[in-house]
């Protein structure tokens, strides 16, 4: 696939403009960052686990065949299988990059192409708390993206993302049971201040979420700008979500989720938000 | 098939199981013993006994005698059952004189709705078999429980031969389960079975029916830290009942932590002849000598004296008034105008358990708020009339004058849909003012708590309304199960985010967290052996989170956490902010916490030192001396900032000593893991541990 077709996929009609901006020094920490996933995938150095935040992280590698592998920074650092399963071809680089700030829970696209013009797309969601206020990442999922499919066979991975949507409206978190991939399993939700709730059991969050929607049930919830990138085993869904709620924050999220199918199911390994603007 | 995964699961080792293909889910098969671990027994007016003469299933039958209006329910552990399959229930009952009811019910345990066996029967004087068979519907969480309540006035009811378990074909219509002859209930000897220091860890053990020529209670113990040991067999009488008070023996009895007594009666060739039955235990280590008011470690408890004591003996040493017992807020005090109910018994029994006592200024009656909702919210409407809140405030604040001198005004008012209906920043910064203001001039050394914030739209608005000035300490909630204790985690920035609040108003004022947890009961975790963890949650997590939300607590400079709560009991595995089991009886999370404070109250924070990125060592200067040294002591705590190990860049020093997340001691580590670990040193070794201990990078302030 060309590469410029890649772009259009990666971030969709709306473009890279529509996206939440990063400021400069942000910028700078996710470029470096980048840099860092860049050799960690090619040469293995540093270890990949080593970019991970101990605090929770999901590391997601697709390959041609729609397999996957689907671990946290631990068994990359302990399963050398593991973590060959994230290795790319010497002479790997990033080309178009996108950066999205929801505050200092940042999500990242890049397409990143091989030396035989091959390409992977690689999603991440990262934190500032690595030694000296580096970037680490909570999340990473990179696969090969020369046999993307149409925007229509992320329909119901989407569909899985939009149940979200309803469930948050109608108070019934209970609901997403089944669409949450049990293990392993992360989500974000960072509110102002960066007062992050952070959870790495499903049935943790979907407890938390549902005590939050007691609490403060949002009158509104509505997604937006939802973009989907897929190969049709694995989904990354980004987009804009507005629903305040006294307790995970009165402002408009980004979010990012991860899905993969499992037993012919969309099942979300990944939620992630953070929000733009907070009162 | 299920009996034997549950006696698998169960694991008492050295006792055998009975070889019935459809077990008995329950623990509770015959009542003379009494109620087993686990199950929720409440009721008024009415005496539970073993029946010693021959029943329908033989000598062991429970004796329940009902005076007038005499009620009893017992509610059974929540465990997980096979949906779609066909289970019976049977119970054994008879009444004299005939008369009482009995009820049985089959729940989701997460929703409470009868689900099955749904069953109302008169005792008659004959012995009478309450049967059922059904297949369960679904429940939301796979998990059950299930309700069995009894009522009767002047009356004796008989019960026995409790029976629940899949019947997969059909059975007989006379077909009757190979019933155990005997029971075994354990209960402990000490307020919710927890000792302090080197007191022995004793227990009651109850055995009904009959018990077989050379019949023996056989028991192990488990503990938290991974030991299991088996206690001598007690030879048994050969029939009737039998009590004893038992002690546990062995090393494991010397460890602090949680401990799980499994017992059952067996026959002289190990068959069982009752179901196992469990207790749980629990010792700390001493804690700091109370009352001690600069003390960081507060909860919410119940003002009865087995409550207290439990609570006093793991360290806690503040107790905030809430709903725990209410004894402060208008809406229970003033229930008409002017008939005031003082509570000076309970505020002297706190006291002389050792407590601080933050009382709350809070909520307003009914007659005064106008609000006309019934039960528990009806008091949380805003008062309409400042000068009755301003009454209500010089009112309790006199009355209790030196013996509750801080007060917290009002609970979570930036909820205006639950505990602040109607109000709104502006009038509950007049309250607060008002609240001070004749605080104040009543108690000059009085310490007033305000905001109470969660959201950062409430403090926000409220210090733009002016409330700076009328609060002495600023308080802020938060439930939060994340793993706490790494720089600049959730608590930490709401720390920031109030000071720098403030910032705009004048001097940042201390903050207190007056209230909050790891949230409910999947956050608690659980050491009964048949607790499911998609109810309780894995325990050693959950004991590791909860020492580490303190903890950070400390490290961000905030005066002190009050968790919530311990003042309510429900059946275990409901979804509840109760940190209990029923009992009461407790969760491992409190052991931690024994071990947290026994090491670091009255102890200054020092700083936070990062030997490697991802490893936090919260130094304090222990200046008091302490089981652990006598004389001033240097105490680290050292964990892991994230979920995974992480190995020490540089060996500890020899010299120092090291002490495990419950407080035994413990090899020097060589990483630092989620668990929290006890490093305590003097003089150079303590100089030399802070040197192993630098800080490499230091992380950034936001």
């Amino acid at each position: 696939m060309l590469r410029t077709a890649l772009v259009l996929v990666l971030v969709g009609d709306v473009g890279a403009c529509a996206c939440a901006q990063v400021f400069p020094e942000e910028r700078e920490g996710l470029e470096t960052l980048l840099g860092q996933i860049e050799t960690s995938l090619t040469t293995q150095t540093p270890p990949l686990w080593s970019l991970f935040s101990p605090l929770g992280s999901l590391a997601i590698a697709g390959k041609g065949d729609g397999s996957y592998t689907v671990v946290r920074r631990d068994n990359l650092r302990h399963n050398p299988d593991a973590s060959a399963a994230f290795a790319l071809p010497a002479g790997t680089a990033a080309t178009f990059r996108v950066f999205e700030s929801a505050r200092e829970l940042t999500t990242g696209r890049a397409i990143l192409e091989g030396p035989g013009n091959e390409h992977w797309l690689a999603a991440f969601t990262a934190l500032p708390d690595g030694p000296g206020g580096a970037y680490r990442l909570t999340a990473l999922c990179i696969f090969p993206a020369d046999q993307l499919l149409p925007a229509e066979a992320a329909r119901d991975a989407v569909m899985v993302v939009k149940e979200w949507e309803r469930v948050v409206r109608e108070g019934q978190m209970t609901d997403l049971r089944r669409y949450l991939y049990p293990e392993p399993f992360l989500s974000i939700m960072g509110k102002g201040g960066m007062e992050l709730f952070l959870y790495v059991d499903p049935e943790h969050y979907l407890t938390m979420a549902r005590y939050a929607i007691e609490v403060g049930r949002p009158e509104i919830s509505e997604m937006s700008e939802i973009h989907a990138v897929t190969n049709g085993t694995i989904t990354v869904v980004t987009g804009k979500w507005k629903a305040p709620n006294v307790v995970f924050g009165l402002g408009d999220y980004r979010f990012t989720a991860f899905l993969v199918k499992s037993a012919k199911a969309w099942k979300v390994a990944g939620m992630f938000m953070g929000t733009q603007t907070q009162y | 098939m299920t009996f034997l995964l549950l006696a698998a699961a169960l694991g008492l080792a050295g006792i055998q199981t009975a070889a019935l293909e459809n077990g008995n889910v329950l623990a509770l098969e015959r009542f003379g013993a009494g109620a087993p671990g686990g199950w929720l027994v409440s009721g008024e007016n009415y005496a539970w006994d073993a029946e010693t003469g021959t029943g329908q299933l033989g000598p062991g039958a429970g004796c329940i005698r009902f005076g007038e209006a005499g009620t009893v329910e017992l509610a059974s552990p929540a465990r997980r059952l096979d949906d779609g399959k066909p289970y019976t229930l049977l119970l054994w009952f008879r009444g004299e004189p005939a008369g009482a009811q009995v009820s049985v019910s089959l729940h989701d345990n997460e929703t409470r709705h009868t689900l099955a066996f749904e069953k109302t029967a008169a005792a008659t004087q004959n012995w009478q078999q309450l049967r059922m068979t059904q297949a369960l519907p679904e429940a939301v969480k796979g998990c059950y429980y299930l309700r069995l309540a009894a009522k009767g006035a002047n009356t004796t009811l008989w019960l026995d031969g409790l029976w629940l378990g899949v019947t997969e074909p059909q059975p007989p219509a006379d077909w009757q389960p190979d019933w155990h002859s005997a029971s075994v209930a354990l209960a402990p000897e000490e307020p919710w079975g927890v000792v302090a220091g080197a007191a022995p860890l004793r227990y009651q053990a109850r055995v009904a029916g009959v018990t077989a020529r050379g019949a023996q209670l056989k028991t192990r113990v488990v503990s938290t830290t991974g030991e299991c040991a088996e206690q001598p067999a007690i030879p048994l009488d050969a029939a009737g009942t039998w009590s004893s008070i038992c002690e546990i023996h062995g090393d494991i009895a010397n460890r602090f932590g949680m401990f799980r007594v499994e017992a059952a009666v067996v026959d002289e060739s190990g068959k069982p002849l009752s179901p196992m039955t469990e207790t749980l235990l629990a010792r700390a280590p001493d804690p700091f000598p109370a009352p001690f008011r600069d003390s960081y470690f507060g909860i919410h408890v119940k003002l009865i004296a087995p409550d207290l004591e439990a609570m006093s003996r793991l360290g806690y040493k503040w107790l905030r008034i809430h709903d725990a017992s209410g004894i402060t807020k208008w809406g229970m005090i003033e229930p008409e105008p002017g008939q005031w109910i003082w509570h000076d018994d309970e505020v002297a029994l706190a006291h002389e358990k050792g407590f601080c006592i933050l009382g709350m200024l809070d909520s307003a009656p009914p007659w005064e708020s106008g609000a006309e909702e019934q039960g528990y919210f009806s008091i949380y409407s805003a008062p309409k009339d400042p000068e009755k809140w301003r009454n209500y405030v010089q009112k309790v604040v006199e009355h209790y004058k030196g013996a509750i001198d801080d007060w917290e005004v009002w609970n979570e008012p930036w909820n205006p849909i639950g505990f602040f209906k109607g109000g709104n920043p502006q009038l509950y910064t007049e309250l607060l003012k008002i609240a001070y203001t004749e605080t104040k001039a009543i108690n000059p050394n009085a310490v007033v708590i305000g905001l109470d914030t969660w959201p950062p739209y409430w403090d926000a608005m409220t210090l733009a309304a002016g409330a700076y000035d009328y609060y002495d300490v600023l308080s802020f909630h938060r439930y939060d199960p994340s793993m706490h204790g790494y720089p600049n985690d959730p608590i930490d920035r709401i720390a920031k985010r109030l000071r720098n609040a403030q910032e705009q108003y004048g001097q940042p004022k201390p903050l207190m967290f007056s209230e909050g947890g790891p949230d409910v009961t999947i956050f608690h975790g659980s050491f009964f052996s048949f607790a499911e963890p998609v109810l309780t949650g894995d325990w050693s997590w959950c004991a590791d989170q909860y020492a580490r939300m303190y903890l950070t607590t400390i490290a961000s400079d905030v005066q002190r956490f009050f968790a919530y709560s311990v003042h309510n009991y429900t059946h275990h595995g409901y979804s509840t902010h109760m940190i209990v089991e029923p009992g009461p009886l407790l969760r491992p999370l409190h052991l931690t916490l024994a071990a947290l404070a026994h090491f670091v109250d009255g102890a200054d924070y020092v700083e936070r030192l990062l030997p490697d990125h991802d490893i936090s060592a919260h130094v304090f200067a222990q200046s008091h001396d302490r089981p652990y040294a006598k004389g001033p002591s240097t105490v680290v705590v050292l964990h892991a900032n994230g979920l995974d190990p992480e190995p020490l860049p540089q060996a500890i020093p020899e010299g120092v000593a090291c002490y495990d997340r419950w407080g035994n001691p413990a090899a020097l580590p060589t990483e630092a893991v989620r668990s929290p670990v006890y490093l305590v040193a003097t003089g150079d070794a303590a100089t030399a541990l802070m040197s192993a201990l630098a800080t490499n990078n230091p992380v950034p302030q936001p």
